[in-house]
């Protein structure tokens, strides 16, 4: 029975080849949007190694200095994070880090730029990187400021040409390392784990960014719970309210323990292009909402214009097909029957496009994955947002094409078959 | 004639009701892409104000706590005296022309802002400081006054030059030069020290050719005074088809020169380069998302547009047995696609036009209309082309055939 209905579905969709065309193109369009868009979202936010433990894990990653001439936007330096970050009721562990510098080298009269970031030796701990090939340098490198280095992979490649790497030295800023462990690559966009090469903290030129407040550091929590959470934050709220400024110009400090999202939120709304767009930043906590408003916003606003255009589509085919309804109906078919049939029509091309969309978006994201557009980049397909974009789909495909199919059913016969009122 | 077109769409007016919702957001969204497209075209065609080519930036990390105790001033003094032989190195290598200081340097993404606020006035500026060699550094073009030089170091107050489109805003069309640029009075009551305009540029963009324009002033800013502190970045011009040779024998000069300082070289054009990355991101994804939209929006449209002149067949029929021709048919369907469009454009012209009567615009009025009058074409030509086909198709139909179903 199913079979036969599916078959006589079909029919209909090709008998129509232009509007099937036109709604399939709609559908599939719409969901490989969404879930291109989604996989970029999973990319730089969802949990990954080395990442695995980032349901627990704070950041204090800005830092934003008042005072009465001047305000001054920035990294936490290493002696705030040193001093007010550490010890914190709750946390398990903690590790300082910098954020990722251009660092140049010169190979055979080339300009080869790494991303360089020092970290202390807690940041191997709280990360689970992947080596490859040796392992990471110790708290007594760090202590001893031994210019060793852990390098990614495509860094190996780069400089050495793939093989067995460590043990092997090589120049970075004019500073000759030796290679003690060789991680997979991680995505451009992981904000925290994310560099070709990384160091230990103590190995630079001059140990002046100890006394430095402002620097370009960040602050890696790990809780014991999400439940410690709240405790940590307030906290460590309360020892940058009790700062001491003096000798400075400015009066208060602001900086945040906060998740990897709150964070980026600031940062996106705080910097580059979209400032000129959302303005400076308002009060603590208020990006959050902002980004998740303008998320949302963006999404509803993109998604608007293909749910009108598959509602006009369907209600438009529906409705040529009135004078069909009208056989049906004085042939006795019940009204439940005929919006059945509407609707199994609907699934079955909103599935269809479902389909394609899914090949469509894992050929981009492949795509998008050779183009190293993002470096190191691997994109892969949100099941969850892909369902959810699928799931839309169908409710407009359906209430759009069973609407205007239940009120031609209701109409008599003779009226449906002169078809229906305008 | 094109009341009875009126008369025809509002009769339909249930099944036009979702085609006019349609259009109207169809019409929402190619408004924001062209204004956005056109904010950038119109930022990329201002000039830069200076010449990026051939000039790299050193940045130079002196590495010194803010407060770490060793006494100051004796520190400065021996900053100074390292920046002066760094330059000297510098400048005395074959290939390089000169250098100069400017924090934030070009394509830094790093932004000072300040304001001017006098009489009640407040204008927002960016600022940077910068040496005197600049100029000459960045080609800079100065269209009235002079630039900083050594006859600024005995005055009493601070020389600054701002841009063209700063003193148009501050003095209009009367002279700048010579006028105080600082505010009446700091936070604290106290009047500031006066900053004298001694020149006038004629553009400067920081972060280059997609940059929003925006007013600047350049302080004057001097290496050889202990008691300005120097924030790292030196412009190195050097001759042209330079290659990577020089970077690295500059870098391992300034290593030299200053141990114990970081530094690091990059050319302003890989900068550059990667900061037209950043702003031209967005509005690639923004602009194939929206080439999508449209493309389902117009195949969308001829679709509906199409099984309504289906559905039509008698009417239109009867519109030909009774002598209408083939171009009074064609009219009628596009003559109703095109009210229709008007009828959904209404509400979306009013709507766009709050936006700069709230002040709530963010770019140029100018760019605002330009985009304005190409999206209701842009709407047109997408109702015209929809409907090009479907007013086709009406034209073949035989009045015989249409009316036999009567």
């Amino acid at each position: 029975m199913l079979r036969s209905h599916v078959k006589l579905a079909l029919k209909v969709l090709g008998r129509r080849p232009f509007f099937t065309a036109a709604s399939l193109l709609g559908v599939t369009l719409t969901l490989l949007v969404l879930t291109v868009v989604a996989a970029l979202f999973d990319h730089a936010f969802a949990p990954q190694a080395p990442e695995v433990r980032q349901d627990r894990t704070l950041l204090v990653f800005s830092l934003e200095l008042r005072g009465d001439r001047a305000t001054s936007s920035s990294q936490p330096g290493y002696r705030l994070l040193d001093r007010y970050a550490r010890g914190l009721p709750g946390v398990e562990r903690m590790s300082i880090s910098t954020q990722i510098q251009s660092a140049f080298s010169y190979v055979g009269g080339d300009r080869v730029r790494s991303y360089l970031k020092r970290t202390d030796g807690e940041f191997w701990r709280i990360m689970a990187f992947d080596f490859v090939e040796g392992g990471p340098y110790t708290d007594e490198d760090v202590a001893s400021a031994r210019p060793v280095a852990v390098i990614n992979t495509a860094t190996r490649d780069r400089f050495f040409g793939g093989g067995a790497t460590v043990g092997r030295s090589f120049e970075v800023e004019g500073q000759r390392y030796q290679v003690v462990g060789v991680v997979r690559d991680v995505p451009f966009l992981r904000l925290v784990p994310f560099a070709d090469v990384f160091v230990p903290l103590t190995v630079a030129p001059s140990d002046a960014w100890k006394h430095e407040l402002r620097g370009p550091f960040m602050g890696v929590l790990l809780a014991r719970s999400r439940g410690d959470f709240p405790a940590i934050q307030s906290e460590f709220r309360s020892r940058m309210a009790a700062m001491d400024l003096s000798g400075t110009e400015f009066k208060t400090a602001i900086a945040e323990a906060e998740t990897l999202f709150a964070t980026v939120a600031r940062m996106l709304l705080r910097t580059g292009p979209s400032r000129a767009v959302f303005g400076a930043g308002s009060g603590p906590g208020g990006f959050v909402t902002r980004f998740v408003t303008v998320l949302s916003g963006l999404a509803l606003a993109f998604m608007a214009l293909p749910a009108l255009n598959l509602v006009n589509l369907s209600v438009s085919r529906a409705l040529e097909r009135a004078g069909e309804i009208g056989v049906r109906r004085a042939f006795g078919a019940s009204k439940a029957a005929l919006v059945g049939q509407f609707v199994l029509e609907n699934v079955i091309l909103t599935l269809i496009g479902g389909g394609i969309a899914f090949v469509a978006t894992e050929v981009s994201l492949r795509a998008l994955t050779a183009s190293a557009l993002v470096p190191y980049a691997d994109f892969h397909i949100n099941g969850r947002i892909f369902g959810w974009g699928l799931l839309f789909a169908l409710v407009f495909g359906v209430l759009s094409g069973a609407w205007p199919a239940w009120r031609l059913s209701r109409l008599h016969p003779v009226d449906a078959l002169r078809g229906g009122t305008r | 004639m094109s009341r009875h077109l009126l008369k025809m769409v509002w009769a339909r007016r249930r099944a036009n009701a979702l085609v006019a919702a349609e259009i109207l957001v169809s019409f929402g969204v190619l408004l924001a892409v062209t204004t956005l497209g056109l904010f950038y075209l119109d930022n990329y065609r201002q000039p830069v104000g200076f010449d990026y080519r051939d000039v790299w930036r050193l940045e130079l990390n002196p590495g010194r706590g803010e407060e770490d105790g060793r006494a100051v001033d004796e520190r400065r003094a021996g900053e100074v005296e390292t920046l002066r032989q760094l330059r000297l190195a510098l400048g005395s290598t074959p290939g390089v022309v000169g250098t100069a200081i400017v924090t934030p340097s070009p394509f830094s993404q790093s932004n000072w802002t300040r304001g001017y606020d006098r009489q009640g006035r407040r204008v927002q500026y960016s600022t940077a400081s910068a040496s005197d060699d600049l100029a000459a550094v960045l080609g800079l073009t100065v269209t009235r006054g002079r630039f900083f030089s050594r006859e600024d170091d005995a005055a009493t107050w601070e020389p600054v030059v701002i841009d063209e489109r700063l003193a148009r805003e501050l003095f209009g069309t009367g002279n700048p030069l010579g006028q105080n640029i600082s505010a009446d009075r700091d936070p604290q009551g106290e009047p500031e020290m006066e900053r004298r305009v001694v020149g006038v540029i004629d553009g400067y963009r920081q972060e280059g050719e997609f940059d929003p324009p925006g007013n600047y002033v350049l302080a004057r800013h001097r290496p050889d005074d202990p008691k300005e502190r120097f924030r790292g970045d030196l412009l190195v011009r050097v001759a042209p088809g330079s290659a990577a040779e020089l970077e690295e024998r500059l870098v391992k000069t300034a290593r030299a020169v200053a141990p114990g300082w970081s530094a690091r070289l990059e050319p302003l054009e890989a900068a550059r380069q990667r900061n037209a990355r950043m702003y031209l991101a967005p509005v690639l994804i923004v602009g194939l998302v929206a080439g999508f939209l449209a493309l389902m929006v117009a195949l969308g449209l001829s679709g509906v547009l199409w099984l309504g002149v289906t559905r039509r067949t008698r009417e239109i029929g009867l519109r030909r047995a009774k002598g209408a021709t083939a171009a009074d048919i064609r009219f009628q369907v596009l003559g109703e696609i095109l009210v229709l469009a008007t009828l959904s454009l209404l509400p979306g012209v009013l709507l766009a036009l709050q936006i700069p009567l709230l002040g709530a615009l963010p770019v140029r009025g100018a760019v605002f209309g330009a985009s304005l009058a190409i999206s209701v074409a842009g709407i047109y030509l997408l109702a015209v082309l929809c409907g090009w086909y479907p007013a086709r198709l009406a034209t073949r139909v035989e009045p015989a055939e249409a009316l036999h179903y009567e």
